[in-house]
């Protein structure tokens, strides 16, 4: 039982990181709304501006009318290298993606799943079929 | 017998088709671009010019990722390829079917990129310079209209009014060179 009990946490565990875990990509129309997607500190982005450069960077600080940050791993077609220091206007804007972490969709995504597992396990049975723990 | 031969056809295309959706390949998600609002339409001439530039860069990174538009034509035979190949596909469980090489996306940033000329051209905005010689964004409006009347109208060959319309949004903009300091 035990031994049933652990492969669900585990399950939920994994469940809760990856559901958790959401890439969006926005092409954001104003300077406003670039502001509404509460970009912060820390968060990972990777934007094409209207100069047509692509940029992977990790963002340092947001300011009301940009972002600075430091560019990271380079990702297919992007020609800045790691680590450089960069500036972006939000007038500068044309597509933005962000993925991060967030709580409350990992929380549900996890209940889902660990309510559809619950539920096959009562219809079929499943739970004495689990191996008895030492 | 002829049930057979239909099916080998439909069979060879879709695996054309399939290939040459492969060169579009979407480096980050291609956004789809929604048509004017009404509150698009206050926009002053600084706004209207950088959402076109919005627009522009979208459609580009749409481009620059191989996609374009498709006929009528092929979305025909797409979609009996589709008809075909995704049931096989769920069958062999290895699930795809044959995308339509960022048409949706790429038409839905055109029709943006017109309707905000439009706009500029209704607010007798400063035209700009583009990369077609000799024509401003206005007179390339007037162009991109003319095309786009004909493929309303069903006049002329698809394929050839989209690359036409395709060439001349490749040359609506002028890019500001890069600075070494900031992106």
């Amino acid at each position: 039982m035990q031994h049933g009990q652990g492969i669900r946490c585990l399950l939920a565990i994994t469940v809760w990181l990856v559901g958790g875990c959401t890439t969006q990509t926005y092409a954001p129309a104003s300077d406003a709304v670039t502001r509404e997607l509460k970009i912060k500190a820390g968060d990972e982005i990777r934007v094409i501006t209207t100069r047509r450069e692509r940029l992977s960077f990790k963002v340092s600080e947001v300011h009301g009318d940009r972002f600075i940050g430091v560019t990271a791993k380079p990702h297919p077609k992007e020609l800045h290298p790691a680590g450089e220091t960069v500036e972006v206007p939000f007038d500068e804007l044309a597509v933005l993606e962000v993925t991060r972490f967030e709580t409350k969709g990992a929380t549900l995504a996890t209940a889902a799943v660990l309510v559809t597992v619950s539920a096959f396990a009562v219809v079929l049975g499943a739970v004495p079929v689990l191996p008895p723990g030492p | 017998m002829g049930n057979h031969r239909a099916l080998k056809c439909i069979a060879t295309l879709a695996t054309v088709l399939w290939v040459s959706a492969c060169t579009y390949q979407q480096t980050l998600r291609h956004p789809k671009l929604p048509p004017l609002v009404p509150i698009d339409r206050t926009m002053d001439c600084r706004q209207i010019d950088l959402a076109i530039d919005r627009a522009d860069t979208v459609r580009w990174l749409i481009r620059d990722d191989g996609g374009n538009l498709e006929t009528s034509g092929h979305k025909a035979a797409r979609y009996a390829g589709n008809a075909v190949l995704i049931p096989i596909s769920l069958i062999s469980y290895f699930p795809t079917y044959i995308p339509d090489g960022g048409h949706t996306v790429l038409n839905a940033a055109d029709e943006r990129i017109r309707e905000l000329l439009q706009l500029k051209r209704d607010r007798s905005c400063a035209t700009r310079a583009t990369t077609v010689p000799g024509k401003d964004d206005m007179a390339l409006l007037a162009e991109l209209e003319s095309v786009q009347a004909q493929l309303d109208a069903g006049r002329g060959k698809e394929g050839v009014l989209f690359v036409q319309r395709t060439q001349l949004l490749d040359g609506l903009r002028v890019v500001p060179p890069r600075t070494s300091n900031s992106p």
